[in-house]
């Protein structure tokens, strides 16, 4: 059943994202900002965490996800510090996602070479 | 009276309209809700398989997962793979923090040439900072007005 929920969740998003490339003709870069602005901005009402509750990883896999740890890594320090919390906790939650994507980035760029 | 070649333009004319204005956007569409929903299964497979192996807790195994993700994306668009399945699969691997992976590895890539200083390293984040930047501004804005209407309410 959570099989289910992550597969219609996790595609709709997918869905949603492949609509904005064809008939609005963004980017990929467009795509990957307007999620995260997304998420981020559902994560302010709270809404951001019933899909995940709903869906697990159909919600947590795409990049929407991002903009939605940023708030919470946020938000829960700020419960501590209020405004100056914002700022300290911002990366909390995300920073094993950036720092592996910065990891095996620069790894993967300096051994691999270019193709055609 | 048409002549016989006038004809065969006009049809040739209509069938070129129709191939071009009916794009196939509702297939794309398909495709990248089938992939990224397969996608999504995969993570939810592996976060179950990850509590029970390293034993962890629901909110620990979320970014193991994401990094196993994140770790296969960039080794696959080193083999030049990803390129290749992106062109087909579309937005089912750039909604996923795959396409995150795969904008910070090809811009490193395509940079080598310069060297690591000003290649690799100063280009890595030339696509992906649009999801940083984005992501960091927004989120502080999200955060301060909840935070503002918090301390109002109290």
């Amino acid at each position: 059943m959570e099989y289910l929920s992550a597969f219609l969740v996790g595609g709709l998003f997918c869905f949603i994202g492949q609509l904005f490339m064809d008939i609005g003709k963004w980017s990929p870069a467009h795509i990957m900002g307007g999620f995260v602005i997304g998420g981020a901005l559902l994560d302010g009402f709270h809404l951001y965490d019933r899909l995940i509750d709903f869906s697990g990883m159909g919600a947590l896999l795409p990049i929407s996800s991002f903009g939605h740890f940023l708030v919470h890594g946020a938000m829960t320090e700020a419960e501590h510090y209020g405004f100056l919390g914002i700022g300290m906790g911002i990366f909390e939650v995300t920073s094993a996602g950036v720092s592996t994507a910065i990891l095996f980035g620069f790894l993967a760029s300096v051994i691999f070479k270019p193709k055609g | 009276m048409k002549t016989n070649e006038q004809i065969m333009k006009d049809r040739f004319e209509e069938r070129r309209k129709k191939m071009t204005s009916d794009r196939p956007w509702v297939k794309n569409a398909l495709i990248a809700y089938l992939v990224g929903g397969a996608l999504a299964v995969l993570g939810q497979w592996l976060f179950n398989r990850y509590m029970i192996w390293f034993d962890l807790t629901e909110k620990e195994a979320v970014n193991p997962v994401l990094a196993t993700f994140i770790f296969f994306a960039c080794l696959l668009t080193g083999f030049g793979v990803f390129d290749k399945w992106s062109e087909k699969w579309g937005a089912g691997l750039i909604v996923p923090v795959t396409g995150f992976a795969n904008s910070v590895t090809s811009s490193g890539m395509e940079a080598r040439a310069e060297g690591i200083v000003f290649g690799v390293t100063g280009n890595m984040f030339r696509i992906a900072g649009v999801v940083l930047v984005f992501g960091v501004v927004s989120a502080y804005l999200v955060s301060f007005i909840r935070v503002l209407i918090e301390t109002l309410i109290n």
